[in-house]
């Protein structure tokens, strides 16, 4: 499979996640006004090249880089001395990828009666977040909607969605379902035509 | 008469009105228009409105199967089919990467709007090159409320058991 693509369509940080997850190896050589290249053995982040002189503050240039071509290549060659090594969590990686960004990319995904809740991540007290960060990992512990968070953390929903989206962005987060009643199928014909009806599935 | 509605909803190219057709009584009733631009390399013709799909089951008791419109722009329709939908069917092309990642949005927009019965269908498994089930699960990271199965929408058997399998979980 060919993974090709323009940062006009995908996010980079949303396509880092993916790649990292499919556990994939070799280099995201991405090409536009700014270049860089990621380079991943087995879904880990092992190393970043980018220009010398951004070699110090290499986390927001990628943060920072918005549209190009990027290309995963399996087979690429690098020279050694170019690559800044990385030996961090991929999550972690992420988070501070996101915190040099200056606006979510998709904020109208965001309403304050969303649950969130954070994912069962056993080393998290390994991983370094800020005290803002800390808070609302802390209050997650129980799913909460946006609103109470934003209540209980007294955070402005603004900041709280940007918030949020850089934990979600990162893995360490995600949106829960509403525990709403739904409409249950109380009417005995309908049930018993539906029951029939899967019997007659399983039957073909 | 009673109506049961079923949403089938995914990203463009992933399988949707394919599947209408192969579970529908009738012949669909389809909005397709031509493709222009870079979707057009992917398909000729894409669903801009609906597809609508019957299923007649019993006297008195139909399956309505409403198969939404995949690209984001039509994201305001998405939304309004929720109302008096009984479960839905999120299909993806398990074949192409960009519809596994977009997948993950639809996910999100009816995780956080509707407590309905969900399954996410990995479809067009018949197709060579595809991406294994437990990373794209891995990725997608649903609700364990949520079903997971593979499927082949051309094959008639295959797209009857994502319907029973959202049946069943209406019923649960």
């Amino acid at each position: 499979m060919i993974f090709t693509g323009y940062l006009d369509d995908f996010d980079l940080i949303d396509f880092i996640r993916f790649i990292t997850t499919m556990k994939k190896s070799g280099v995201l050589v991405i090409t536009g006004k700014k270049s860089a290249k990621i380079v991943l053995s087995f879904g880990k982040i092992t190393g970043v090249v980018v220009p010398f002189e951004v070699r110090n503050h290499y986390k927001s240039y990628i943060a920072d880089l918005k549209d190009g071509y990027f290309s995963l290549e399996e087979s690429h060659s690098l020279n050694e001395d170019e690559v800044v090594p990385i030996n961090q969590d991929v999550s972690e990686f992420l988070l501070e990828l996101t915190r040099f960004r200056k606006e979510p990319s998709d904020p109208k995904l965001y309403e304050p009666n969303m649950l969130f809740e954070l994912k069962p991540i056993s080393d998290i007290g390994r991983l370094t977040f800020n005290v803002e960060e800390w808070r609302i990992i802390a209050a997650l512990s129980e799913s909460r909607t946006l609103k109470e968070l934003s209540e209980r953390l007294e955070i402005g929903i603004a900041r709280l969605q940007w918030m949020i989206y850089s934990l979600e962005q990162s893995g360490l987060v995600k949106r829960k379902r509403p525990q709403a009643q739904r409409e249950r199928m109380t009417q005995n014909a309908i049930t018993e035509a539906l029951k029939r009806f899967i019997g007659i599935l399983k039957g073909s | 008469m009673t109506k049961l509605k079923i949403l089938i909803t995914g990203p463009f190219s992933s399988g949707k009105t394919t599947f209408v057709n192969a579970l529908s009584d009738i012949a669909t009733v389809q909005t397709e228009e031509r493709v222009w631009g870079e979707d057009a390399k992917i398909k000729q013709a894409t669903t801009v409105g609906l597809d609508f799909g019957k299923i007649q089951i019993s006297s008195d008791v139909q399956i309505y199967l409403f198969g939404t419109p995949g690209q984001d722009r039509f994201e305001f329709i998405w939304e309004d089919m929720i109302t008096g939908s009984h479960g839905l069917v999120v299909l993806l092309d398990r074949s192409d990467w960009r519809s596994v990642m977009q997948t993950k949005k639809f996910i999100d927009f009816y995780t956080s709007r509707t407590a309905m019965p969900m399954v996410v269908v990995a479809n067009k498994s018949d197709l060579e090159d595809i991406l294994p089930l437990e990373f794209i699960q891995a990725y997608l990271d649903a609700d364990p409320s949520i079903g997971f199965v593979e499927a082949s929408g051309k094959d008639k058997s295959s797209a009857r058991r994502v319907l029973e399998d959202i049946i069943i979980r209406i019923l649960e």
